[in-house]
């Protein structure tokens, strides 16, 4: 009987996490995402600087950037995907917008390319402050 | 001097293999939201495993019953079969994580596809354990995970900030949010499980039997365990320092591997980056073959098959059929391109929930002057393994509402 009760509540764990994962977007919800996308960003400033710098490999900032891109992109697709509460529909609209910018910043990152390198980090700080004014207005 | 050679070698081993993907990541990830605030977790759990491992190592030895026997023989078969059920269950998906985390840090180094990568390495590892003797596995990943000392030349080389070191060696639920707080608690419970992960002390156990240990190799038994596991508690805490000082002021959450390898390497150039990527290889593969392995060692000795990596093949068939399938299991649920991360946090939260079921066997068995004649447990270890049981069992039942609640983790 205790082995079955245990397998009920593992099982119920798992749907309840299952389930957290929903559509209907609310205040908390987003300040997190946006918390995501704040960080994504400030992450991949310090990629673009050990690129720079010269402190790591082409195979591992070619794999890195694969990666971090994944992470990104699966954030973005969430949020196009999700409904928010009236009440935060302008900040997320920003939230979309900046991270939309940021997966395309990512996607067109040239690594051999010293000066791009420079550009994509000048634009990925300005959608790093959108989102923290967005995070702000939350 | 062969005696001190043997206990140097074992404490080294213990060190590099002390480390896995789990706690790499958890780790950092506390460091990067919470600074030097979750040290003591690492510490209780370094005093945990501690426990745990010699209790194990000692009632193998003495009593000749590695973990799964004494399961058994504790709990009656019916829960016994469930916690053997949900301790293999736990290895599987640890062994798959894994084995994810070595393919994306060979491609990291090589650039070569995953898939590839993973396929080859599950068969490398199939070829390594069915050459090598059990004392050479362990030795080959255990001492090539010291290569994770790098980790802790890059913290020390960051000068981090002792005085909120220590701080953090007192707990303090004082985050300026309730979910904070939740959070909080979520990672000091993951640090904590994270350090005791079972399938360590399930593979500690079966090896010393395997390597025919007695009670002369007790003091050995006591050393390995301590030693081995305090040094290796301090590359556990220059991950919380790495994550303290390079990724919190940038508000960077680390979710992939490659981000602790920046973390890693951050002080030092290209080669330091190399070194940290050969140390979680060589951590995250020594763990992958540990979790297989202890699969089979489970399994046989809850149902008193034959087992012994250093026994010929057909003498223990089940045995090396059952660590055959482990592995072929867990490839097939990394090449399902599940992420090696959302694996490890299920295996170290669900690990924390079935830990009362191996370790209060364990207490138990140790505790029995009848079986552990003048081995048994002294009142005052009993006084400190009852204290454990108490913060496991607490830790157990908050483990899955604070999963739901700060839904695995996100900041």
């Amino acid at each position: 009987m205790r082995v079955e009760k245990f397998g009920l509540v593992v099982a119920a764990a798992l749907w309840s996490i299952s389930c957290s994962t929903g559509n209907t977007l609310e205040p908390d919800d987003l300040r997190s995402q946006v918390k995501q996308g704040i960080a994504f960003a400030s992450e991949e400033k310090l990629f673009i600087d050990r690129v720079l710098e010269e402190r790591i490999s082409q195979n591992f900032a070619r794999g890195h950037l694969k990666y971090l891109l994944r992470e990104v992109h699966d954030a973005a697709q969430q949020a196009h995907g999700a409904v928010p509460q009236k009440a935060i529909a302008p900040q997320f609209e920003q939230y979309q917008t900046q991270m939309d910018r940021l997966e395309y910043s990512l996607a067109g990152l040239r690594l051999t390319d010293r000066s791009a390198l420079l550009n994509t980090r000048s634009e990925i700080q300005e959608i790093q402050l959108a989102l923290q004014h967005t995070r702000e207005a939350l | 001097m062969k005696k001190l050679l043997g206990i140097t070698l074992g404490i080294m081993t213990a060190l590099g293999g002390f480390v896995d993907l789990g706690q790499i990541v958890f780790t950092m990830q506390a460091g990067a939201l919470f600074g030097y605030e979750l040290m003591w977790a690492i510490v209780l759990g370094t005093a945990a495993i501690i426990v745990y491992m010699e209790m194990s190592g000692r009632v193998a030895v003495v009593a000749r019953k590695p973990i799964f026997t004494v399961i058994r023989s504790r709990l009656g078969f019916r829960l016994g079969l469930a916690t053997l059920i949900a301790s293999n269950l736990l290895n599987l998906i640890t062994c798959a994580a894994e084995l994810g985390g070595i393919a994306i840090v060979l491609h990291l180094l090589t650039g070569v596809s995953e898939r590839i990568l993973l396929i080859s390495t599950t068969l490398t590892f199939v070829g390594m354990i069915l050459a090598l003797r059990f004392e050479w596995i362990e030795r080959t990943f255990g001492l090539s995970g010291l290569l994770m000392v790098t980790f802790a030349i890059s913290a020390i080389t960051l000068k981090p900030d002792t005085g909120r070191l220590l701080r953090g060696l007192v707990p303090l639920f004082s985050q300026p949010s309730v979910k904070d707080n939740l959070l909080y608690a979520y990672f000091a419970v993951g640090i904590f499980s994270a350090m005791l992960m079972e399938y360590e002390v399930h593979f500690y156990s079966s090896g010393s039997i395997e390597e025919n240990w007695t009670t002369d190799d007790l003091s050995e038994n006591f050393m390995v365990a301590s030693l081995g596991s305090i040094l290796g508690s301090f590359l556990t805490i220059a991950l919380l320092c790495l994550g303290a000082i390079v990724m919190l002021p940038r508000g960077i959450y680390p979710e992939l591997l490659s981000t602790t390898t920046l973390a890693g390497a951050y002080p030092f150039a290209q080669k330091a980056t190399l070194l940290c990527l050969l140390g979680t290889l060589a951590c995250i593969a020594g763990a992958a073959v540990e979790t297989a392995l202890s699969g089979a060692y489970n399994v046989c000795q809850f149902f008193n098959l034959e087992w012994g990596k250093n026994r010929p093949v057909e003498e223990v068939k089940a045995y090396t059929a059952m660590w055959l399938a482990m592995f072929a299991l867990a490839m097939v649920v990394a090449l399902t391109g599940v992420r090696p991360l959302q694996l490890v946090n299920i295996s170290i939260v669900f690990g924390m929930v079935i830990m009362p079921l191996t370790y209060y066997p364990i207490l138990r068995m140790a505790s029995d002057r009848s079986v552990m004649g003048k081995h048994v447990n002294s009142p005052m270890d009993s006084v400190v393994g009852a204290i454990f049981l108490i913060l496991i069992l607490i830790a157990s039942i908050a483990a899955i509402p604070l999963m739901i609640l700060t839904r695995a983790g996100k900041p």
